[in-house]
């Protein structure tokens, strides 16, 4: 009994572990919290300072087994290993008293140095709780204590001390403010759920090359450790000079990590990477969407390598390792593991490992054979499927090649979410390599006419990275549309031609990049990498350089646009991240998300400001005012919404300044001052564009000088506005009315506002909400309301507009040449040109320019695409017998019933909907008989010879005659057949609503009812005639269903 | 319904039978005979829209059988069927259109003999009613040439008709007499079998005429 327990356990084990995705790392618990660790690669060691255990563990790092802890006197609250590896330094917080009721020592703190060649160990006392112990290159351990308290004369006894591990002496270094959280005293009080980063909240790197020591700490008291008051501190450690800054940040400054790379002129400090320039640190980028918790979280800078592992939870992914790189912190991937981390990490010597405090105690990551390690991965980010046009009905494939990105292989399944219909995969599991086969038919995504995205999650039990989804692109196209989609994946946010150069610059968010394409050729021919976030471009004034603001880093990228490289970025004032860039004559603004920082002019933080940029010297500044370069504005600095965008003229005369909370400005360059602002819409979002000096568009509101409202363009369908941009002299505007709809364009006039001509093009342009997706892969996103998605090239015969898939190129001529659209004007019958259509009838729809060619079925199933036309009735497709310009023959399908609206698709256009009613049934006899010289003759046949009953072959009422009759509209079959299909000879499809018949009045017997069969849409019926029918040349017969009925005459003889 | 048309023309027959079978038992001369000739039909227009068609019965055999009874040295009485072959025809223009007919005619004709019943040579001539029965009796096709006048038709057509003639009687033997005659039937055009079109003018009656010898036992 007790081994098939055992066996049923161990299976429903092994199948829960196989369910269970892998991770990376392993979790080496400890029996308390890790405050500080340090590594011991001279001897196989890793020290982990335990805080709560009163003891640091050391841990053998080729069996990850604790042995022999150190034990100290005081929790141990920082750890560090001498260069030379001889001496191990461990901090000490507060004293315990020794009365188990009087809690610790506040004043208190010490240092155990521990001579790790002969033993040796010296304990000295402290006055205050030590916080960080770290080697500089001198081989004197750095070490910072909290703030004392002052003495009776004011001062404060130093806290930033130099100790000579070798000798045990003591040197200050400077007294800066440090704080951290006291341990509990008095009344002893057991405060659950505190770590050692919550109360010592503060954490030091170094760099690789030792010489640079930076400390992040607390300023002030924080008891809950949400302070949003910080303090760095850079230690040059030749020059032996403290470099502390003071700052704000929101959320707080966590995780306390510092990580350092080898100069140290890059260090990521909680959760922002500063480039220290003359000391001072500038936030290059910092990590989005961060929690900012003091204990959760860590961050190591692989020297090596150059990259970045971080853990740095946020609201959807937490145990997540992410791999970024160092200059902007773009994810490149995304490592699963098994814990959140909680401290600091350290990567040993050689660079194999990495040894993170976490939640249990130490995760010890292998990095250094994480590229050997299975990932799961794919070679393409998007997969497009575009149809040659809407009707286009044949079935569309691409491979998918999923890949390891390691050396091993891993398996994989591949999902597509709930609900979606149209798109097969070959195999939805398998092992890398592997080549799938997408099929997609268009038939269900042809009603959107526009792009269809639908994300494909790849997971794998033994990969141990998360896949960014690949999204699926369906383009059905719309047949009228106008422009071909070049695909570029990756959250584009921005576009700007760079007509000069024939070149397009593409922001594309998620990796941090512009993308530089060849405008003619539409290739890729550069990548610049911007700050973290970028969200929009400006040229400068000589068209010499691209300014990028980045909403997550505190700097606006500069690039040499004739090199393609990075020059020195525009520094911007501390906790100001600008966005919008606006280049002006004379003067260049941005927009700047204010994160804390004080107005400099008034007791006021404003929540966005207008920082003016001074780009020779690469700085930006925040004037009181609104400001120029040499008036001040009337207006205050104080931007209600950091949402918003810049835009010149294209004199480069005026900038347009418009929020999403419709406030907008005007800057004047020629008076260097911004000279109008007003606020006369409740919102704005969509295009804009600053038209000339005066005419500004804001959304679909056209602005006048003054910047009033001057007119407003009506939505088309709802739409929402998207991209502007001016060409030949003329305003181009588009607009998307769905997201999976084909998009607008539109070329206006800018004097009068009138529209000259309008297109479609085969997908919508990017609007707020298509861009505010799920993440693809990086961290954190920033969609601003305001999207320019068009431009135009240097002849301005061709027009870029961001779209779904990528870049929808579109001839800048478009709607010159009015296509005529198809129109309706009639739906009957096809049978006799006159009864009502039926589900599974045969109908004849009449009008003008419904194909641009004639075109008749070739068999069975009937095809719902002919001539390049195609039918919607009530958005199914109809299947056709025949197109031509003024006439279609189809079936109406079975399923559709009632009011009705029938839609014909030409690469011209659509028609407008026309409504028709379709009863349950409308029987119609087949009016295309023909006998000699005869035609128009009604499908009625004798069945004594078979021929059609006519005058010369009339109907005998004394013969016992049978009528077989011939007719479309009888409605839906049992059992069903689908529509388009011919009909079974065998079981035959039985009519079900009921049909009688009569012969000139007289009641005839209708014995059967059925799809004719090898046929679409046609039904017979036999009739046996009465005996007292009247007789005479035009005796009607007369069928009836469900209250619509149809007569045609036949001659009856006796 | 046909059944019913069939019971009166025999009762109408039955009734002119007893008409001449009551003088002849007085004067007990009777001829019992028959005979056979050819059917020449007049045709008619059809027009229809301004165009004119030519519709009849073709020109085919004729037989006859009679029961006459000279109950008066001049008058006598005869009871009569005929059968005739024809086709129904439609002619217009180097087209037409026939269909397979026959006709059966029952009349009763009064003689009137220009010598007396001894003589052995008597011409007469006749006169009388009765009804003819058409029958198209051919194949039948959903197309017909010049079916836009007029349809030939697989059905019956019974019309009246009224019996017009003039012959001789040579008595050849004691109970034997040779007959030629000519007779002319008028009939109401036989619009079931050949059945204008909508549109059709064709109206009038319709001649047949039908010579023909025969042979009669004298009783």
């Amino acid at each position: 009994m007790l081994s098939k327990i055992s066996i049923w356990v161990a299976a429903v084990a092994l199948s829960a572990s196989c369910a269970v995705a892998a991770t990376f790392g392993t979790v080496v618990p400890i029996h308390g919290t890790v405050a500080d660790i340090a590594i011991d690669d001279s001897r196989g060691r890793l020290y982990a300072a335990n805080f709560s255990g009163y003891r640091v563990e050391v841990i053998d790092r080729n069996s990850r087994r604790l042995l022999s802890p150190i034990s100290v006197s005081a929790p141990p609250s920082a750890l560090a290993l001498s260069p030379d590896s001889r001496f191990l330094v461990i901090g000490e917080y507060q004293k315990p008293i020794g009365d188990q009721d009087q809690g610790f020592q506040t004043e208190s703190g010490g240092l155990t140095i521990i001579n790790l060649t002969n033993g040796g160990l010296r304990h000295i006392d402290l006055a205050t709780p030590v916080l960080t112990v770290s080697f500089g290159i001198d081989g004197k351990a750095f070490i910072v204590t909290r703030s004392g308290a002052a003495d009776d004369t004011g001062n404060v006894a130093p806290n930033i001390l130099s100790l000579e591990p070798n000798t045990g002496n003591i040197a200050a270094l400077g007294t800066v403010t440090f704080r951290s959280r006291d341990l509990p005293t008095g009344t002893p009080l057991l405060q659950l759920n505190t770590f050692p980063g919550e109360i010592i909240q503060t954490s030091a790197g170094v760099s690789g090359d030792l010489k640079k020591i930076i400390v992040l700490g607390a300023i002030e008291n924080d008891s809950s450790a949400t302070s949003n008051k910080s303090i760095q501190m850079l230690f040059d450690v030749p020059t032996q000079t403290l470099s502390p800054i003071g700052f704000e940040t929101s959320p707080p400054e966590g995780p306390r990590v510092v990580s350092v790379n080898q100069t140290g002129d890059f260090a990521i400090a909680g959760w922002g990477l500063n480039h220290y320039i003359n000391g001072d640190p500038i936030l290059w980028a910092q990590f989005p969407d961060v929690k900012g918790k003091f204990n959760i979280g860590s961050h190591v800078i692989d020297r090596a390598r150059n990259l970045v592992y971080a853990n740095l939870p946020t609201e959807t992914e937490e145990k997540v390792l992410h791999v970024l790189d160092t200059d902007n912190l773009t994810v490149r991937e995304r490592i699963q593991v098994s814990e959140k981390l909680a401290g600091k990490s350290l990567i040993t010597a050689d660079g194999e490992v990495l040894y993170s405090v976490s939640i249990s105690g130490v995760t010890v990551f292998p990095v250094g054979q994480l590229p050997q390690t299975a990932r799961i991965g794919t070679v393409q980010e998007d997969i497009l499927f575009r149809t040659a046009d809407f009707c286009n009905a044949t079935l569309l494939g691409q491979t998918l090649d999923v890949i390891s990105l390691g050396s091993k292989p891993a398996d994989f399944t591949l999902a597509l979410p709930d609900g979606v219909r149209g798109v097969t995969l070959s195999a939805t599991t398998g092992t890398t390599p592997a080549k799938i086969r997408i099929t997609v038919d268009p038939a269900f995504f042809q009603l959107a006419k526009g792009t269809t995205v639908i994300p494909l999650k790849i997971t794998s039990t033994t990969g141990v990275n998360l896949a960014p989804d690949v999204r699926l692109l369906i383009n059905s196209g719309d047949s009228a549309a106008t422009g071909r989609i070049v695909n570029v994946p990756g959250r584009l946010v921005d576009i700007l031609s760079d007509a000069g150069r024939n070149r397009l610059y593409l922001l594309r968010q998620d990796k941090n990049a512009v993308l530089v394409y060849d405008s003619k050729t539409l290739a890729q021919i550069g990548t610049l990498r911007t700050g973290n976030t970028p969200v929009h471009m400006a040229l400068t004034i000589d068209q010499k350089y691209l300014i990028v603001g980045n909403d997550n880093s505190q700097i606006a990228s500069v690039f040499d646009l004739a090199t393609l490289q990075a020059a020195d970025p525009i520094i911007f004032p501390a906790g100001h991240y600008p966005r919008a860039i606006g280049v002006a004559n004379g003067a260049i603004f941005a927009i700047s998300r204010n994160a804390g920082r004080k107005s400099e002019c008034a007791d006021q933080t404003p929540t966005a400001a207008l920082d003016t940029v001074f780009f020779d010297g690469r700085i930006a500044v925040a004037a009181c005012t609104l400001d120029g370069p040499t008036n001040p504005s009337i207006f205050d600095n104080n931007l209600p919404t950091p949402d918003g965008i810049l835009t010149a003229s294209p004199d480069n005369n005026y900038l347009l300044l418009a929020l999403s909370d419709g406030n907008v400005a005007q800057y004047d360059a020629s008076v260097h001052a911004w000279v109008a602002s007003r606020k006369d819409l409740a919102n704005a979002s969509g295009a804009y564009s600053a038209v000339d000096g005066g005419t500004y568009l804001v959304g679909s509101t056209v602005m006048n000088a003054a910047m009033a409202p001057a007119f407003t363009f009506a939505d088309v369908d709802g739409s929402v506005t998207s991209g502007e941009t001016m060409s030949g002299g003329w305003g181009i505007r588009t607009a998307a009315t769905a997201d999976n709809a084909p998009g607008l364009i539109q070329r206006w006039n800018t004097q009068d506002f009138s529209i000259a001509a309008s297109s479609a093009i085969p997908e919508a342009p990017v609007t707020r909400g298509t861009l505010l997706g799920p993440s693809i892969g990086q961290i954190g996103q920033t969609i601003l309301s305001f999207t320019r998605s068009a431009g135009a090239s240097q002849d301005q015969l061709t027009l870029y507009a961001l779209t779904i898939s990528g870049v929808t190129v579109v001839d800048g001529t478009f709607g010159n040449s009015q296509p005529t659209k198809p129109l309706i004007t009639s739906i009957v019958s096809a049978a006799d040109n006159r009864s009502l259509p039926a589900p599974g009838g045969l109908v004849s729809i009449g009008g003008t320019g419904l194909s641009k060619t004639s075109a008749v079925f070739s068999g069975y199933p009937l095809s719902t695409l002919l001539g390049q036309t195609c039918v919607t009735a009530n958005n199914t497709l109809v299947p056709l017998f025949f197109v031509s310009g003024s006439q279609i023959n189809a079936q109406i399908p079975y399923e559709v019933s009632g009011a009705t609206s029938v839609v014909v698709h030409t690469p011209d256009g659509d028609s407008p909907a026309f409504t028709v009613t379709v009863p349950e049934a409308a029987p119609a006899v087949w009016l295309n008989g023909s006998a000699g010289s005869l035609s128009g003759l009604p499908l009625v046949y004798r069945e004594a010879n078979g021929q059609l009953a006519t005058g010369s072959n009339p109907v005998h009422r004394n013969s016992n005659d049978t009528l077989l009759v011939y007719l479309t509209g009888m409605g839906r079959v049992s059992p069903a057949v689908a529509s388009g299909t011919a009909a079974p000879s065998s079981p035959s499809s039985s009519v079900i609503t009921t049909a009688t018949a009569a012969l000139g009045g007289v009641a005839a017997t209708v014995s059967e009812a059925i799809l004719t069969a090898g046929q679409a849409g046609v039904y017979q019926i036999k009739i046996s005639v009465p005996r007292n029918a009247p007789t005479g040349l035009t005796v009607p017969l007369t069928i009836t269903q469900s209250g619509q009925s149809q007569s045609v005459s036949l001659r009856v003889v006796d | 319904m046909k059944s019913i048309r069939w019971t009166w023309v025999c009762r109408a027959l039955a009734v002119c039978a007893v008409i001449g079978v009551a003088p002849a038992a007085m004067a007990q001369k009777w001829e019992f005979g028959g005979g056979v000739g050819g059917s020449f039909y007049t045709s008619r227009d059809a027009t229809n829209n301004g165009q004119t068609a030519q519709a009849g019965i073709k020109t085919d055999i004729a037989s006859s059988l009679w029961l006459v009874n000279n109950n008066h040295k001049n008058w006598g009485g005869e009871v009569r069927f005929d059968y005739q072959r024809g086709d129904l025809r439609l002619e217009r223009s180097g087209t037409q259109a026939r269909f397979g007919a026959e006709s059966y005619t029952m009349h009763y004709d009064f003689q009137y003999h220009f010598r007396e019943r001894e003589a052995r040579v008597r011409p007469y001539v006749a006169a009388g009613a009765g009804v003819k029965i058409y029958r198209g009796t051919g194949t039948e096709s959903a197309t017909q040439p010049l079916s836009n006048f007029a349809f030939l038709t697989k059905t019956t057509d019974l019309r009246p008709v009224i019996s017009l003639g003039a012959g001789i009687k040579w008595q050849i033997a004691r109970s034997l007499q040779f007959r030629l005659e000519l007779h002319d039937y008028l009939t109401p055009f036989p619009k079931e079998i050949i059945a204008p079109n909508v549109g059709t003018n064709l109206d009038g009656w319709m001649n047949n005429l039908v010579p023909l010898a025969g042979i009669s036992y004298t009783f």
